[in-house]
């Protein structure tokens, strides 16, 4: 079932255009992270749908409900800050209690709540500590159990991970999974860091200058990028870029180096474009290094990597791509590479749009 | 170690500037007449309260020997400072923390040059527009009244307060508030709940500074009123009875004039000590 509905929403800030026509679905349950660069609005869409900004043009809609002019406080959602944004003249048992004294809930139903809530996330012996007393992990969890203690239509989260260390963070978002699955609130999480993307999604939404670029799960996103950013923004390092030349069907396609590489599929879906020039996405992981493969190239350097070693290796004047290889021999000088063209993607390069069958 | 001695003596030297006034007006309310006089001055005397009980028209007929005629008029002056410094403080604390809220908080038309102006009244010397508040009081019928001062304080601390109190919200992090919104409060809700409490070392130094102001203000209350409202500062400077200035009344009349802001400096001293908000918003 549908929980979240957004449709053609945008925001100016000036002339500033923030976000740009966002329309998407967050269905019942489902936990939705929006990714991208600083600055893409990410953000703003989550504080729009929080009430927090108003759009400039567009709708929201909450469990079926037009929310677009309420204030936050009637839109049942709760946002988790960057910041936390713990009270800090208040306990962190007044903290989680607060949303709920908002509503006029007696005093004993509070207390109740506020302790399940509390147990759940294993904060019972720190109740009565102000928020300066608490760790950043603890502040972290008193901020989650103030937008759980009062069971909203939709957990909103903006970067709740970024104040954390690197070990905190790793337990945090296996701490989140869990919740997750407990609870299985619907829930809109904003990041730039791809793995707790990756790690807690069911769907990912890629946003770039206020517009979204891709939405789809973990591996789509991954795997089939719709377009260049995408490709370039998803994973560590991102996809190569390679560039071509269509010399038209069973001609093949020309490298920058001059050399022609043959692949019967990827022809024919240029040829239905209609494309001549093209961009090869392939993946590190897809590119192996061997004496007899499509792509020539002289290897740079290695970063040894403990369970593998990534290469850069040069296959044009000044045009380096990356290859990993979990071998434990290490390889330099001249190599011809592989290519694991079942994973392949074909751009436009015009459009930076990824060549789709269907659309042929 | 040098620099430490030095520093040492500097501080002391500082201490001797600011305090020996201090001493010299309490020690002279409590000493004789003669002594008052005495040169070299004394440091040992037998005390007397003989200057208190005349000011609060206690001992009256001691009063008639320094040559006071009639009652002493400190303890409704005195009252009168009380009220008016009070009241304005409260208003201008108040309305500075609001306007400081909106002008924090909310994308004011104009803001600066807004700001500037409200800034720009603290420029011109009072002294300057005594003689157009004169007239404009006169007018209105407001001279001598307890709400004419309240009214003239006020305005002169307004712009003080405007300008603290938004340094302090300015500090607060919205995502203060924010929370509070989507926890289910409205703005105003979230502004008593959420920001008063942590602007209060604010509010604090912004009252004492105002309280201070309207306290020993000394002009306006000299040429705006004459016998109602009168505040105690022009009152203390002019007691004096048939046989000249009487010094150790004045003593004691400013002794018990420094005592209530030192006491509420003392009270709101808590909140003075920042420190309340620290390391809870991670930026």
């Amino acid at each position: 079932m549908e929980k979240v509905r957004l449709e053609n929403l945008s925001k100016r800030f000036g002339t500033f255009e923030a976000v740009r026509d966002v329309t998407l679905e967050v269905f019942e349950g489902e936990f939705v992270v929006f990714l991208g660069p600083s600055g893409c609005g990410k953000t703003t869409t989550l504080r729009m749908i929080a009430g927090l900004e108003k759009p400039t043009r567009g709708e929201i809609f909450i469990a079926g409900k037009r929310v677009t002019p309420l204030p936050p406080a009637r839109r049942n959602i709760a946002f988790v800050f960057q910041n936390y944004a713990l009270y800090p003249h208040m306990t962190a048992f007044e903290n989680i209690a607060f949303p709920l004294e908002a509503q006029g809930i007696p005093r004993e139903e509070v207390r109740k709540r506020v302790q399940e809530v509390a147990r759940v996330l294993g904060l019972e012996h720190l109740l009565h500590l102000r928020p300066a007393q608490l760790s950043s992990g603890d502040m972290q969890k008193v901020a989650l159990g103030r937008a759980m203690v009062r069971r909203p239509q939709v957990f909103l989260m903006d970067e709740p991970l970024s104040g954390l260390d690197a070990k905190h963070r790793e337990e945090m978002r296996a701490e989140l999974k869990r919740l997750h699955m407990e609870i299985q609130a619907t829930t809109i999480y904003v990041t730039h860091d791809q793995i707790e993307a990756m790690s807690m999604a069911d769907r990912i939404v890629v946003m770039n200058e206020g517009t979204v670029q891709q939405v789809g799960s973990p591996r789509e996103v991954y795997l089939s990028p719709e377009n260049l950013f995408v490709a370039h923004f998803i994973g560590s390092p991102g996809m190569n870029f390679i560039p071509l030349v269509f010399l038209g069907k069973n001609q093949g396609f020309r490298l920058e180096n001059g050399d022609i590489v043959r692949h019967e599929v990827l022809e024919e879906l240029a040829m239905r474009h209609g494309v001549r020039e093209c961009i090869l996405g392939i993946r590190p992981e897809f590119l192996s290094i061997g004496v007899s493969g499509e792509i020539r190239g002289s290897i740079v350097s290695v970063e040894p990597l403990g369970y593998k070693n990534l290469y850069a290796v040069e296959i044009a004047p000044g045009r380096i791509i990356r290859v990993e290889d979990m071998r434990r021999e290490r390889f330099s000088g001249n190599v011809s590479l592989g290519v694991h063209w079942e994973a392949a993607c074909l751009f436009d390069r015009e459009t930076g749009q990824r060549m789709r069958w269907e659309h042929g | 170690m040098v620099w430490k001695v030095t520093k040492s003596i500097l501080i002391v030297l500082a201490l001797v500037f600011f305090l020996l006034p201090i001493y010299w007006i309490v020690a002279t309310s409590f000493k004789q007449w003669p002594d008052i006089f005495a040169i070299p001055p004394k440091f040992t005397f037998r005390g007397t309260f003989v200057h208190y009980l005349t000011l609060f028209n206690i001992r009256p007929e001691e009063a008639a020997k320094f040559g006071q005629v009639g009652k002493s008029l400190f303890p409704p002056r005195f009252l009168n400072s009380i009220v008016i410094a009070g009241v304005s403080t409260a208003l201008s604390v108040a309305l500075g923390t609001f306007s400081a809220y909106a002008f924090s908080r909310f994308r004011v038309r104009g803001e600066n040059d807004l700001l500037f102006f409200i800034l720009s009244t603290r420029m011109l010397p009072p002294v300057v527009v005594g003689i157009p508040f004169f007239v404009v009081y006169r007018a209105l019928g407001l001279i001598d009244t307890h709400i004419g001062l309240i009214l003239l304080y006020m305005t002169f601390n307004l712009s003080f307060s405007v300008w603290l109190m938004k340094g302090f919200i300015d500090e607060i992090p919205k995502e203060f508030e924010e929370a509070a919104l989507v926890d289910g409060y409205t703005r105003f809700e979230a502004f008593f709940k959420v920001v008063l409490p942590q602007a209060l070392s604010g509010i604090a130094a912004t009252a004492v500074f105002c309280l201070i102001a309207a306290w020993n203000e000394f002009f306006f209350a000299l040429i705006l009123t004459s016998e109602r409202a009168r505040t105690a500062p022009p009152s203390i400077a002019a007691i004096q009875g048939t046989s000249g200035i009487n010094w150790g009344q004045i003593a004691a009349g400013v002794t018990v004039f420094l005592l209530p802001v030192v006491v509420f400096t003392f009270l709101v001293r808590k909140y003075l000590a920042r420190g309340l908000t620290f390391g809870v918003i991670k930026r």
